[in-house]
Formats: C-alpha cells, structure tokens, sequence
C-alpha cells in the first residue's frame, strides 16, 4: 500500500514541478567508507548519471519527488525518495555484494583506491608505478591468490589459485579476450594501461561470464565518466634497467554534455633481458649464456584504444576500438635445436632478428545499458581478430624440404562475442537477473610448423537466478547457467617425403574433431554480516567448461613451453564443485580476512607425460592433455593495520595445494607458499603534495610438490623498495615513483616461469622509475 | 527457531559437500619412480667418457634398462657436436667440431622391468670429429630416466683432412670480413693416406650461386700446404656468402671445409 502510494506520489508530483534544481552529492561504500565511482544514479527512470571518481553524482531535476536508486553491479541496489524543492545534497552508502565473488578489487590510475570489505587492496596506479610489467599477468601478480605464469618480461597472463588460460576469463570491457586460444601461455595482449580498472574474481565465475571463468575472471572496465565539460590530459612514462625498457602513453579525455570521447596511445620498447646466470639447460644441452643476457629477447609494443561514451536520460552507450601490437624476439636457446652461434648474439642487444613472434589484436565492442520494463538491461557485443605469428629460421624435418618462408606459425583466430544481462527486482528486496550469452570462434593456421589446426566454434550459454533471500541471519543467492559448444576442428595431414623430396604419401598429424556439447554450472552464495565486525561469505558452486579446440586437437611443438604438446579428442567436458568461504573482521585500525577454499573436479584436464618421445628432433617427451579427478584446496589470508597516522602494514599469506587423485601425483605449475609484508609510510605531506616510502619484502616458499618430471623449485626471499612523490600545482598533477626490485640482487628461479624448464634464473636487481602527468580543466 | 532449522540445514549441506570430497580423495600410490639405465656397453666394453670409433666401421651399442612397473621407450640420439655444446655443463674439447653429416634419432618400444637392447650402426664413410651419444629411457607413466650421453670421437683415414691454422695471418673464426680485391692468404695443411687428387676453392653468394672457382691440382701428394692457395676476393653480389675449400683424393673420397664470408 505505501509502495503504491509512493509511486502515485513518483509519477504525479514531477508533472506539477517546474524549477530545475540541482541534486547532487556521493556515493560511499558502507563497509570501508570508501568513495564507489562508476555507480549508475537513476531519477523516476528517466535521468541517469554516474558517479565520478570520487563517487560524487550531479543531476539537474524539476522540482517534485523523486525516486533515486543507485546501482552497482558489486553493491546492492540502494533506492530512495527525496523531495527537490531546492538544491540538495544527499550522499549515499552502497552495501557490498558477493564478498567472495569480489574478493580483490583493484582500480584504475584514473580512480581513487578502493578498497574492499575488510580487505584494502593495493591501487592499480601504485602496480604500474612501483614496478614495469607489461602484461596483466605481471600487473595482478603479488595479490593475495594471484600470481603470474611467464616466459620471461614480456609474455604471461595471471593465474588465480593456481589456475589460468581457458580456465580464467580475461573479460575487457564486456569482452572476453580470445589471446589464449593457441596455448595456455598466450596471455592476453591488452596493454597495462589500458586497464583503467581491474577487478579480480577468485573463484567459479562462470555464471557471470561463461565456461572461460570456471576457475576466476579478470575484469578490466573503463574508469568513471568525468564531469561535463571537463578535459583531462595525461602522460606517463617507465622505465626499468633490467631490460633497459622504456614505455609511456598518452590519454586525453573530453566530457561534453552527454558525451565523452576518451583516446590512448602507448609504445614500448625494451632490449635483451638481463639474468644472473652464464649457462641454461635445454634438450639435455648445457649451453653458454653470454654476457648474462638472454639474446634476441628484445621487442617492442604499441597500442591504440578509442572509446565514445553516450549517456541518454534512459541508457548509456559506449564505443570502443582497439588494436594492439607486439613484436618480441624468441630467445634462440628455445626455438628447434639450440646451437651455441645463435646463442652469441649480434652485440646489439636492441635489435630483434629471428626466432620472434608478431602478435596483434583488434577489436570493436559495443556496450547498451538501458531500462526495460521496471528493468536493467545490459548488452555487450564485440568482434576480435588475434593474429599471432612465429618467424624462425627454415629448417625440414627429416626429408622434407627446407621452406622458403621464415613464417614458421602464423595462426589468425576472428571472435565475436554478444551477452545480454537482464536484471529485474521483485519482492520488494529481491533481484533476479537474466543471461543469454553467444560466441563465434574461427581460427585458421598456416606456416611450416604446425601446432593446432583450424578450428570453428560456435558456443552459448543461458544463466538465471535471483538474489536476496534471507536465510540463517544472511542473504542467499541462487543461479544456474546451461551452455553448449560445437568444436569443429579440422583434421590435419602432412606430407611424407623421399630422399629425392618427392612426396610419397600423406600421414594424419592431428585427427579431426567434431563435438557438440553441453555442460551446466550453479551457484549458491550465502552471506552474513554478522556486526560490525564480522561478516561471513559462503560460496558453493558447480563449474563447467568445454575443452579448447587446442586441447582437443593439437600436436606439436609448443614454443611457449618448448615441448610438444598433443591434443586429446576423447576429451570431455571438465566439471567441478568448490567451495568458497571467507571470514571478514575489522576492529577500528586493524581489518583481516581469511578466505579458504576447496574444490574436487571429476575429470579435470592438464597436460601429462605421455610415456613417448616426440618424432620431432626439437622436442623431447610428448605432453599429451588427459583428464583425472583432481582435488584443489587452499586460500588467502590478508590484514592491514593503521599502526599511525602515517603508517601503514600490509601483509598476505597464500597458499594452494592441487592433487591428482587417479594419479598419486600433484598437478603442475602450482603456485608456492607465499607470504607479503609491507610498510606504507608517508615521509612528508601538505595539502594534496606527499612523499612516502614503501619497503616490502616477499617469502615464497620451496615448491616440492610437484607434477612428475616437473622440477622442484627453491624458496626465496626478496626485498622490494620503492619512493613516491605527488607534486600538484593547479590543474596539474604530477606522480613520480622510484623503485628497486630485488634490492639483494637474489639469484632465484620462480616455479611459474617458464624460463624454469631451462633452468633460468629470474631477474636480478632492478630499478626502474615511473613519471605521470596528469592535467584536467576543472578539478 | 525458524533461523536455527535454516543454520542445521546449512551445516547438513556442507557435511555433504565435505563428505562427498572426502570419499573421493582416496587416492592410490603413484608411480613417480623413475627407471634406470642400469648398463651400457659400446663396440662390447663399457664405455669411458670419450669413446674412439672410426668413420666406415660399425658400432654395436648395448643397453639394459630397469623399471618398478612397466618401461616404455628408449630413444636413441646421435647429433654432431658442431657447436661446442655439452650434456653435463663441462667444457670438452675431444674430436673436435663434427664434420659431416651424420645423425640417429631412433625411439624403439619396450615392455616389462627389465630389458636390453641391441643395436648397431654403420658410420658413414665421410665424417670426422666429435659426436655425442645419448640414451633416453621413460616408463609407460612418463617417468624419465636420469640420462647418459657420450663423446664419441670419430676418426677418419678415408678421407682428406683438412686443416686451416691460420687465414689472412689469424686463426679462422666464425666469420671472414672481406674487401673487393682483397687477397686472402691462407695457412695450413691437407693431408690423406692414399694421395691428393685435386683442390677446390670456391666462393657462393648468399642464394648458394657460384661466384668464383679455382681448381689446384695435388697429384696424388700425401699432403698439400695451403699456402699455395692464391686468392683475390672478387665482386660479391650479396652481401654475405660462403668460401669453401672442396678436395678429393685419388679414391675419390673427399672432404670440404667451409666459412661464412662477409663482403663489405
């Protein structure tokens, strides 16, 4: 009856305003205080604004009564009913969603810190000015359950809890990036800073955005719509000594009234990588390394992104374009049958001759978020074309002749993506959401090396689910997803040879695969804030993803991983059920949080010794995909104390434990123990000019747990230090960091990287700086 | 009391949950073991560390393997140590750099625990210097034997040797910087037990054309000395090529010596 009134009282009294006011003021999040930009303010459904970087809202109204609800897809809706006679100011606190879903958050260089339930996290600005990394990989690694799987500085993507590649969606705007398609190393391309905002999903993922986040998602969204009228400038660049590396960019960003275009360019260049180390293994070879320099692993980047951005008074729309592009050299200790001359070098460490790799991504997304029917509608829609090559030097196995080309893999996958969310309260409190998601994937292959064949597949899915009930002092949450996939991959024969280099016959390289199929995935989410102390996250899930047209059909020698890897078309679809907890607490100063885990998969699928040597002179043992029922458990524990008004500790431990049950064995690649402390402490501040230090050290553990013929890996410990400096002056802002990685220069090899297989040391110690300007017209 | 049936029911499911994981994490003992290459023998002895064999003869190679549970392949490689590399991170310098071309890479199949296999190959006539022998042996499980790798040192009187000390003055590196015009002096020796036929010195651009040919004749010498090799470096048209020193004895057996030439 009051809800009737209230919208009799909503569609009337506008209709007898007349003066235009304005309603302005900020969005907070409840739990840490902390300002919530990118929320979406609605007035009657037919004004719509959003919240800028320090979560503030600004709309023109007629006078009359009003029924404002502000939304956030990490917060509960919150609505309310304010009467505009005059300019008012009403500041607003958004209760945090998904504890568990959204564990990490870190946002953009354009955005202030975030910070989480009971969990501050580090600011995204503070990962890419402390430290040069040029994947998102390198970015994340270091948050409590995050680390990275790399080949050296300039290709990785992130792991969470010990898992990556099909397994972690890297969801870019609205869009999953397709980079990983050829291999579980090819990370994605997206350039560091073109990820405004990150948000990590540790954990199933895959009713918000299918089968490619069985195990977690990185979320990378566009920072805040500025103010009207406002024009912002920025410039940034880096720099680090141990690849004599240097990038920047350039951002400009224009508001008008209702719209915003927003443009960046960025470059780099770097030169051959420098290891504390004369001598690496591969193939059972002991080869020299000279100068302490991995040779030919110098490259160079650029990418370009345009955004348009239109706000209606009912919807919003946005525009994107991007390309990137990547050419980096191949270390030769890795590509065919290593030989100590390619290994000597040119004496020109910034130049990249063969083995190298051109990879390059564009793409065009679409973003509508509009109101239907008492709803919220949300459309994503994007086309992608990944081109990856790998140039090396002509050579013919066995008979077969020597190619004329040096294009060795030249594979171009074209992607397009659409997913519409539909989101609807009732009941008063309660929400429920609608999903129909659906993807077109056609990868070709050329070249004289041959990995994975040309492959099409067309995959969907349909999610439902609602939220809001309550149950045992909580509210619970409830979804379920059904998805198919057709996988068809082409089958692949390869010419036989005579001694004369007459073709005498064919041979099956890589069977066809035709497979339909279909798997379905749930969630249910329980939470509890207990007080204001306590709060309680219960997550239980069932997950579901499809082998990738790789994992069904490759055969050949990877060079991500320098072994030959071998689909498996018995392949079926991988499920599992995990179960997430976490245990938030805050005391005044003092927050923590502790978030276990644990999940049994039927029939996961990993790469495995097969028992047989591969044909191919350049490889060893072939890894042949298989699939056993696996048991993962683990989890993060993090705190962070105010010890004084100009201090503050940071510290995480994490740990993840994978078993292979049918087996005996554990799986590979799986992350150690590791620990993280840190120091926050501002040496001098005035105003909005401040100078801090931040000491940090990182423990991780040995890593003896590990896959068969995989390698053990010693613990370490580094120590990191970096200088920040924030010196505005008007309009202008400038940020300068300095930092040293590895102060002790420590010798250690790291178990996610691919540089283990050889026997390679990590970097030694680094320096680097970072230097960012910043203008914008109005403050 | 309505709250305290919900928390039970919640409890029940994670006892579920647990229980249903923990029915399922009784694993068996894996096979992580890894076989053995237990014996090696070549040419019927145990080998030492560098092994002598001679280009043209046959080399019988015998090796017995052990598993706990069921071996799987043994892989059999013959590479030519053409660029200094070694398998146990020791410099050697037996046999020198390989000359000719000679690999094995053969996989042959095995069952059981225990097993030895016989295999015996034929060296080609033509090949000098050093080679390395390696055995690689993996269980049905994947497991990888620590494996054995061997110098083999071939040596080679069938053919003519040929060996350069020294060209214009220094010892010959992996590049030769040339000038147009240029004459190039060369010092060192060719030697062969049954009598030199003739000598070739040849230039190739970059696209393997002929650029330039000169034919000595050794007359059946026992050795030839390179001195008398008269060379000025013609017009290149590329930039980079090839000098190679072809010979043939009166057998017609013959051997080649070869360096990348850089013409500026």
């Amino acid at each position: 009856m009051r809800k009737l009134a209230l919208w009799c009282a909503l569609v009337v009294m506008p209709l007898m305003a007349q003066a235009q006011f304005v309603l302005s003021g900020h969005v907070h999040d409840d739990a840490s205080g902390e300002a919530v930009p990118g929320a979406v303010v609605h007035a009657n459904d037919q004004w719509a604004t959003v919240t800028d970087a320090d979560g503030r809202y600004e709309l023109a109204v007629k006078s009359g009564i009003y029924r404002f609800e502000v939304r956030h897809l990490a917060y509960h809706t919150d609505s309310f009913t304010v009467e505009v006679s005059e300019d008012r100011h009403v500041d607003r606190r958004l209760r945090p969603k998904n504890v568990t879903i959204r564990a990490v958050a870190v946002h953009g260089a354009m955005a202030p810190d975030m910070q989480q339930p009971a969990v501050r996290v580090d600011a995204l600005e503070r990962r890419m000015t402390d430290g040069v990394n040029y994947h998102l990989g390198a970015m994340l690694s270091g948050i409590a359950g995050v680390s990275s799987v790399t080949t050296g500085s300039n290709a990785g993507q992130p792991v969470v809890r010990g898992l990556f590649g099909s397994r972690v969606a890297v969801i870019v705007n609205g869009i999953p990036q397709q980079t990983q398609q050829w291999g579980a190393d090819h990370g994605s391309d997206l350039d560091p800073w073109m990820a405004e905002r990150v948000s990590v999903q540790k954990g199933p993922a895959v009713l918000q955005y299918g089968p490619n986040a069985s195990a977690g998602a990185i979320i990378v969204e566009p920072s805040a719509m500025m103010k009207s009228g406002n024009l912002s400038v920025g410039a940034f660049m880096r720099g680090q000594s141990v690849n004599d590396g240097i990038d920047g960019g350039l951002r400009i960003r224009k508001r008008w009234e209702r719209l915003q275009l927003e443009a960046l360019a960025t470059v780099r260049d770097y030169a051959d990588l420098r290891v504390p180390a004369d001598t690496f293994v591969h193939l059972n070879r002991f080869l020299p390394l000279y100068d302490e320099r991995m040779v030919n692993t110098s490259g160079r980047a650029d990418g370009q992104q345009l955004r348009l951005r239109y706000i209606g008074q009912r919807s919003s729309h946005r525009l994107e374009l991007r390309r990137t592009f990547n050419r980096y050299g191949l270390f030769p200790g890795i590509f065919g049958i290593p030989s100590v001359p390619a290994l000597a070098g040119d004496g020109a460490p910034r130049e990249t001759g063969l083995p190298y790799v051109t990879s390059e991504h564009r793409s065009a997304s679409y973003h509508l978020h509009t109101r239907i029917a008492g709803g919220e509608l949300d459309v994503d829609a994007g086309w992608q074309q990944n081109v990856r090559t790998e140039n090396g030097p002509p050579h013919g196995h066995g008979n077969a002749p020597v190619p004329t080309s040096t294009t060795a893999l030249d594979l171009d996958l074209h992607s397009f993506f659409a997913n519409t969310r539909y989101l609807r309260g009732f009941n008063g409190d309660k929400e429920a959401f609608f999903t129909v998601q659906i993807e077109h994937r056609d990868s070709r292959s050329a070249g004289w090396e041959f990995l994975v064949n040309d492959y099409r597949v067309t995959a969907g899915g349909v999610a439902m689910g609602a939220e809001g009930w309550k149950f045992a002092g909580g509210a619970l949450s409830v979804g379920m997803r059904i998805d198919f996939a057709a996988i068809a991959a082409d089958e692949y024969r390869e010419n036989l040879y005579d001694a004369e280099q007459d073709i005498i016959g064919t041979r099956v390289r890589s069977p066809g695969v035709r497979t339909p199929m279909q798997n379905w995935s749930a969630n249910l989410l329980w939470e509890r804030e207990v007080n204001v102390h306590h709060s309680w996250s219960v997550q239980l899930s069932r997950t579901a993803r499809f082998p990738s047209a790789f994992e069904l059909s490759a055969n050949g020698i990877h060079h991500g991983t320098f072994r030959h890897e071998q689909g498996n078309p018995e392949l079926l679809p991988e499920s599992g059920y995990q179960i997430d907890v976490q245990w938030a607490l805050r005391y005044g100063k003092f927050s923590a949080a502790l978030s276990p885990f644990y999940g049994y998969y039927n029939n996961f699928i990993y790469l495995d010794p097969s028992g047989r040597f591969s044909p191919l002179p350049d490889a060893g043992q072939i890894y042949l995909f298989r699939q056993d029922e696996v048991l993962r458990g683990g989890g993060e524990a993090v705190m962070q104390w105010q010890a004084h008004p100009k201090a503050v500790i940071d510290a995480s431990v994490e740990y993840v434990l994978s078993y292979n049950v049918e087996d005996g064995t554990y799986l590979p690649w799986t992350p150690p123990l590791r620990t993280e402390a840190a120091l926050d402490y501002i040496l001098w501040n005035k105003r909005r000019a401040n100078l801090s230090l931040r000491p940090s050290a990182v423990f991780t553990a040995q890593q003896k747990r590990t896959a068969r013929n995989e390698s053990a890996t010693e613990g370490y410990a580094l120590a990191n230090i970096s200088l920040r400096m924030v010196v505005p002056f008007g309009r202008h802002e400038l940020h300068f960091s300095a930092f040293v990685h590895n102060l002790l220069d420590q010798r250690y090899i790291d178990h996610m990287s691919r540089y283990k297989l050889i026997n390679l040391p990590e970097a030694g110690r680094n320096f680097g700086f970072a230097l960012r300007y910043e203008f914008n017209s109005k403050s | 009391m309505f709250n305290q049936m919900k928390t039970n029911k919640l409890i029940l499911l994670f006892a579920v949950f647990a229980l249903v994981a923990g029915l399922t994490s009784c694993s068996k003992d894996a096979d992580d073991e890894a076989p053995a290459i237990t014996q090696v023998r070549i040419n019927g002895a145990a080998p030492s560390d560098h092994i002598h064999v001679d280009a043209g003869s046959e080399m019988t190679l015998q090796v017995t393997m052990t598993d706990n549970e069921e071996l799987n392949q043994l892989k059999i490689d013959i590479h030519p140590n053409s660029d200094g590399h070694s398998h146990d991170g020791e410099d050697h310098d037996h046999g020198g750099s390989a000359e000719g071309d000679w690999e094995v890479l053969e996989v042959i199949n095995l069952s059981g625990t225990s097993q030895t296999v016989n295999r015996s190959f034929v060296l080609p006539d033509d090949i000098r210097g050093g080679w390395h022998l390696g055995i690689l042996v993996i269980d049905k499980e994947g497991n990888e034997a620590e494996e054995r790798y061997y110098e083999l040192e071939v040596e080679n009187d069938i053919i003519p040797l040929i060996t350069v000390d020294q060209i214009n003055g220094s010892e010959p590196g992996d590049e030769l910087h040339v000038d147009e015009g240029d004459v190039i002096t060369f010092a060192g020796s060719i030697t062969d037990d049954n009598g030199l036929d003739h000598i070739h010195v040849e230039i190739y651009d970059e696209d393997g054309n002929e650029v330039m040919e000169q034919e000595y004749d050794a007359a059946g010498a026992l050795s030839w000395d390179l001195s008398q090799i008269s060379l000025t470096f013609p017009a290149m048209p590329t930039e980079h090529g090839e000098l190679k020193i072809h010979v043939h004895d009166i057998d017609d057996h013959h051997s080649e010596w070869e360096i990348h030439v850089h013409a500026h």
